[in-house]
């Protein structure tokens, strides 16, 4: 953009928003070149200089939204929503430099109908704070992604979140009544509701990561919060007795909180694991370089640099595994699903670890991602990468990943969000090398090992985290023609083509 | 050794964290501002700790929207200390010139004391409170049983406490306290800093509350009728740890109940009045504030501090009483409608 | 060479084409979606001869070779059928499994699938087995205009934009879906049958948003308007939460033969046809005020419910935005 339009461009948007709430500055633009892909903090560790949006804009309401969004038409300039950027898959990096379009200060509850268990909420809101908001008055939204301190409610629905009690309460699309939206034509609209049947058109915008329009309140479903709660860990044989059992009791119909299963790694990090002890040699070290501890890091770094050896090792874990289980709602229903998962959990031959794991998972519930900066602080990375499958190829797909991005980087996974067909994989990636960009190229392998490995096994290549840049390549694969389908909705609803430019589909061929 | 390599540790915890903070921090949210978390504040610093950036006015804008509240370190599991980092970064940008010159201006501003007795044993320093609030908390003081009061023996310069908050530290002359064996403040702030500060080490510190609290004669009638939600101030909330006994000064002053904002005590937020921030030429310091009090829109607002009540009160629009007001109301409880005396606004 | 008209089409690609290919009938996916991308004009799918073939200017697809249900997928209950198999033709093949989709309303027993997912119609009263659509888990379409879309069999769409509901509610302009899959159960007969009656709407719905908040899970459910009173009638099926119905419904106790016999209806064909789509929906405390003697609701939910026989129409901006959407894919890549 020349100096001249860029000037144009930010008169126009000060006339909208007011002086105070448009910026240029460096700072400013630095903090809004990109969000939590951990590749971009790849990118900063090796110096390259971010992509800076031309502008940022910070409007307060939906009207003036629909205001920048005409401007922006008329000027050609490329718009990025902007939630709290907690995303971590590049999808508010603005390639095509533009406007950076923060959506925080649209943080208002505009209606909340306990009655009819509804909420409809701006944007823009913090999902901590609502949550909050809302526990004040007895209710919750039951969405739980472990970022909700650093995300927000339009964040979520655009990139399709799911929270750790996804089991119970759905992922964000199971949640939406309907929604705000400013499209890229610069329309207000309000997506009707599908109850009865007809075009469904909130499944269009939930996911579209700001490639459609702008995400500006949400309708979304609230549940009374629950009076009570059964808290269990089960060490069970291996991870198929696991998955087994997850399976059961989805099919059964029952729908506790958490159902999370730990790999034989993951168990020894999260540490419930009953008698199994990590004791001394490369585990431990291992074990308290990934959780940050211990000084230094050359030991971390150097297991971290070998992986194969590392993975390696891990399969020498004795096999059995730790499966947290948190059911509640009111206390019959609480006490009915632990039960029934109890007698599953047996029918596998699980030992009982009573409460003690479940309490400590909610305790820590968010504690996992602090160990992100002790990781990188010693000169490692972290990464992890979610994936959904059907029950018959979980643990195959499990297998497959582990084997493919192991030879880059030590991998481990838990499963959760478990539905009657299948579930998700989350695999964490952790990886070292030489220098920062030895880093990137150990940390693309691994990436794209992990991508081609799902693709192959005919899986989801995602489970909630979205597509932004990182998996973009994988896209067409993934969905064949659909693709037709997007661009078609893409030249409705954008049909200058500045929402979010090159994310999801990237270009149109 | 660059002064910001002493806190590399704590820099990379923030610079390399996915904004866990962010929900906490009363600038982040009401500023809606990435730059302005936590973690945007400490990458700032970190790109000035690699030499990627230099410290400049831009720079030291940024650092100045943090008030020191200290939440960010409260929530945080590394514990991490954002603000003492930001001082140091304040720090670099009054050395090289370029820091906000309203921040300065309001950490020069001068301490006011109490007049009183020169070196007497127990001294309060009542910071900038108004003067009203400066004559209800001695009158309450006063009935607590703390008298004689004296100022200090020396004059104390300009910036000494708030000084070290904008980047400025100014020293306190040593023996300015001479003689003093308690220290009583108005402001909690002024507490905590004197704590640190060798002039004061022989003397025992306390904020007002905490120096009348169990002291007062119970109040014959309720100052205020019904609900009053209660503010914590960070810094005697967080700072000092003192958190209920203001509150049980309070509900004995109520008709009704002593209300909470959602996040309170540890988990209170800021009025956005410290450190220099409210000093900025920018909205967020008024978003701050109306923040702080939107969680109970039709309830007064009660707080300790005389330093965030004026803050609250012109932002917010809203019946804020620095609590020793109506203590010192409920001393003179004569009046038959004593909320009539509290309905001039608060300075 | 492109299909331009209807006297000459691709038959390369058809098993059959009748004189003037106004009914043609693909061989496979591939063949389909080679013919949408060669003819532009309008077509409508039928499974085998149409009723009434109409004039020159329609052309029949017909669909019978996506008839075929099977297989079901070990463990996770998949089961594949492709978008001419009726849902009764599905339910059948899943019952000689031990298994079922949960109740499939009797008005669907003989729809194929596309049509059901042309119109969108996503509910079913069946808190215990959830909506049609919350049981879909892959769908793969021929595109008008051409092209085969492609779907990870996957309890959630995760990435992107939901396509494939882009095909629900749009007609089969959006496309033909050749292949669905969708989630099967383990078959847990109805077990138990509860009738309850209420001194009005107003009781019944809040006793019935109640019995869900407790955990209950009816297999299915309905809420009619019965002289004076409004009835309820549930079934459940295995570890379903009927004490918690028990506790938390209200209301007082009608004898459980009514639900018995109007649950046995349910889960097979011949129920009265249920007019999904011609409803109104909405939430709870209006819906309140618009059912009336004589009403029926479908599907209660927290946060909304349907009321039968009270339609209102697609949203006028919304669908003539759908109608662009449709018509750009219409034009071919
Ligand atoms: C530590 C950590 C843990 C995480 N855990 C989870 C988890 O458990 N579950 C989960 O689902 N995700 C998780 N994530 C990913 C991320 O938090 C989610 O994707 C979240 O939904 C993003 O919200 P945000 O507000 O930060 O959006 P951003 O990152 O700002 O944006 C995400 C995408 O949505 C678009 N967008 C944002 N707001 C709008 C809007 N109003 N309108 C239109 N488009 C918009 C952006 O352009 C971008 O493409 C995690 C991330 C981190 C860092
Ligand atoms: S203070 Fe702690 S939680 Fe906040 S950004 Fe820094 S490391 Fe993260
Ligand atoms: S000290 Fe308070 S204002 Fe400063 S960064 Fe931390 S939370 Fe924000």
């Amino acid at each position: 953009m020349s100096t001249a339009s860029v000037e144009a461009l930010v008169d126009g948007l000060q006339a909208i928003v007011g002086p105070a709430h448009v910026s240029t500055t460096p700072p400013d633009r630095v903090a809004y070149a990109r969000d939590l892909w951990p590749r971009s903090q790849l990118d900063r560790l090796a110096g390259e200089p971010p992509r800076l949006p031309t502008a940022i804009a910070w409007p307060a309401d939906t009207a003036q939204v629909a205001e920048v969004v005409a401007l922006c038409r008329a000027t050609r300039t490329p718009i990025v929503p902007f939630g709290a950027g907690s995303g971590v898959c590049g999808g508010t990096l603005p390639v095509r430099r533009g406007l950076v379009l923060d959506l925080k200060r649209l943080r208002r509850v505009r209606r909340l109908a306990a009655e009819d268990g509804v909420i409809e909420v701006e944007a823009g809101h913090n999902g901590e704070r609502l949550e909050r908001w809302l526990a004040h008055r007895g209710l919750t939204l039951g969405h739980f992604p472990s970022s909700i301190l650093c995300s927000t409610v339009g964040g979520w629905v655009a990139a399709r979140s799911a929270g750790q009690c996804s089991s119970r309460y759905g992922k964000i699309e199971d949640m939406v009544v309907d929604l705000e939206v400013v499209t890229g034509d610069g329309q207000v609209r309000r997506t009707p509701r599908v109850d009865a049947g007809g075009f469904d058109w909130n499944g269009v915008f939930v996911g579209s990561e700001g490639t459609l329009g702008v995400i500006t309140s949400a309708t979304l479903k609230v549940h009374p919060e629950p009076r009570a709660r059964a808290f269990r860990g089960w060490q069970v044989p291996d991870i198929q007795a696991g998955l087994t059992v997850m399976r059961r009791a989805m099919q059964a119909g029952l729908r506790p909180a958490v159902l999370r299963l730990y790999d034989p790694l993951d168990t020894l990090m999260v540490g419930s694991d009953g008698d199994k002890k990590a004791g001394g040699g490369p585990l431990h070290t291992l074990k308290q370089g990934l959780l940050g501890q211990g000084s230094g890091g050359g030991a971390l770094r150097w297991i971290l640099s070998h992986p194969r050896l590392g993975n390696g090792a891990v399969n020498l874990l004795p096999a059995p595994c730790l499966l947290v289980t948190v059911s509640e709602g009111e206390p019959g229903e609480a006490r009915a699903t632990d039960d029934a998962l109890a007698a599953f959990a047996r029918e596998v031959g699980a030992k009982d670890l009573g409460e003690g794991p479940g309490r400590a998972w909610l305790a820590h519930r968010y504690d996992v991602s602090y160990k992100q900066s002790g990781i990188y602080r010693k000169g490692a990375f972290v990464d992890t990468f979610e994936v959904a499958t059907t029950w018959d190829k979980v643990a195959a797909l499990y297998a497959a990943v582990r084997e493919a991005a192991g030879r880059h980087v030590l991998v481990m996974a838990h499963f959760s969000h478990a539905y009657p067909g299948g579930c998700s994989i989350y695999f964490t990636f952790a990886g070292a090398a030489p220098d920062a960009s030895a880093m990137r190229d150990r940390y693309d392998a691994a990436w794209q090992a992990g991508l081609d490995t799902a693709l192959g096994a005919g899986a989801a290549i995602a489970h909630h985290h979205g597509v932004g840049l990182s998996r973009r390549s994988h896209m067409g694969p993934a969905h064949g023609d659909a693709r037709r389908w997007f661009d078609a909705l893409k030249a409705t609803l954008d049909p200058d083509g500045i929402m979010n430019p090159g994310k999801v589909f990237g270009e149109a061929p | 050794m660059s002064a910001l390599e002493v806190h590399r540790k704590a820099i990379l915890n923030c610079s390399f964290c996915p904004k866990l903070c962010r929900f906490a921090c009363p600038v982040a949210e009401a500023e809606a501002r990435e730059t302005v978390t936590p973690w945007g504040l400490m990458v700032l610093v970190d790109d000035v700790r690699r030499g990627r950036r230099p410290v400049d006015s831009d720079a030291a804008e940024a650092w100045a929207h943090c008030t020191g509240c200290g939440r960010c370190t409260q929530v945080c599991k590394h514990d991490n200390p954002v603000f003492e980092v930001l001082k140091t970064a304040r720090s670099l940008a009054v050395a090289a010139g370029v820091a906000p010159q309203a921040p300065q201006a309001w950490s020069l501003a001068p301490l006011a004391v109490a007049p009183g007795e020169p070196g007497g044993p127990v001294q309060v320093l009542v910071g900038r409170a108004a003067p009203e609030v400066i004559a209800d908390t001695l009158a309450v003081l006063e009935a607590a049983g703390h008298h004689p009061l004296g100022p200090p023996a020396l004059p104390l310069p300009p910036g000494w406490r708030r000084g070290a908050e904008v980047g400025a530290p100014l020293a306190l002359p040593a023996g300015a306290f001479e003689g003093a064996h308690t220290l009583i403040t108005l402001d909690a702030a002024d507490a905590a800093a004197l704590k640190q500060h060798p002039a004061a080490r022989r003397a025992k510190v306390l904020h007002w509350v905490q120096a009348v609290e169990g002291r007062l004669p119970e109040p014959t009638a309720p100052v205020l009728s019904g609900d009053a939600l209660y503010l914590d101030s960070c810094r005697l909330g967080r700072g000092l740890g003192v958190y209920d006994a203001p509150r049980r000064l309070l509900a004995a002053l109520l008709g009704g109940q002593v209300r909470e904002a959602i996040m309170h005590r540890e988990e209170g937020g800021c009025c956005g009045a410290e450190a220099g921030y409210a000093a900025l030429d920018h909205s967020g310091p008024g978003r701050v504030a109306q923040d702080a009090v939107a969680d109970a829109p039709d309830l007064p607002v009660v707080i300790a501090d005389p330093t965030c009540a004026a803050h609250l009160a012109p932002h917010t629009g809203r019946r804020v009483y620095p609590l020793a007001r109506l203590l010192a109301r409920a001393l003179v409880a004569r009046a038959p409608h004593p909320e009539k005396h509290l309905e001039e606004p608060v300075p | 060479m492109s299909w331009t008209s209807v006297d000459d089409p691709q038959l390369g690609v058809c098993q059959r084409a009748d004189a003037g290919a106004r009914l043609v009938e693909p061989l496979d996916a591939a063949g389909l979606a080679q013919l949408l991308g060669e003819y532009r004009g309008a077509f409508t799918p039928t499974v085998g001869p149409p009723p009434d073939p109409g004039g020159r200017d329609r052309v029949w697809v017909d669909l019978s070779p996506f008839s075929g249900v099977g297989p079901v997928t070990d463990g996770a209950l998949a089961v594949q059928a492709g978008g001419a198999a009726t849902w009764g033709a599905v339910e059948g093949h899943l019952a000689a499994e031990g298994l079922t989709l949960g109740p499939v309303p009797g008005a669907l027993w003989d729809e194929p699938l596309y049509v059901t997912l042309a119109r969108g119609a996503r509910r079913r009263p069946s808190p215990r087995f959830g909506e049609l659509l919350d049981n879909l888990l892959a769908v793969k379409a021929a595109l008008p205009g051409g092209g085969l879309t492609r779907s990870a069999v996957t309890p959630r769409r995760a990435t992107g934009p939901d396509l494939a509901r882009g095909l629900l509610g749009a007609g089969h302009r959006a496309g033909i879906p050749v292949s669905v899959h969708l989630q099967a159960w383990p078959r847990s007969p109805v077990t138990a049958w509860r009738a309850v009656g209420f001194a009005g709407w107003a009781e019944a719905l809040h006793g019935g948003v109640a019995a869900l908040h407790g955990g209950a899970r009816p297999a299915w459910w309905r809420f009619a308007a019965q002289g004076d009173r409004v009835v309820c009638l549930a079934g459940f099926a295995g570890e379903a939460g009927l004490a918690r119905f028990d506790e938390a419904m209200g209301g007082h106790p009608l004898d459980p033969g009514l639900a018995r016999a109007l649950g046995d209806e349910v889960f097979g064909p011949g129920v009265a046809a249920h007019p999904l789509g011609a409803a109104w929906s909405g939430p709870v405390s209006e819906a309140i005020g618009r059912a009336e003697v004589g009403s029926e609701i479908w599907d209660l939910r927290p946060e909304g419910v349907t009321v039968l026989g009270a339609a209102t129409g697609p949203d006028p901006g919304w669908a003539s935005l759908a109608d662009a959407a449709l018509g750009v894919l219409e034009g071919g890549p």
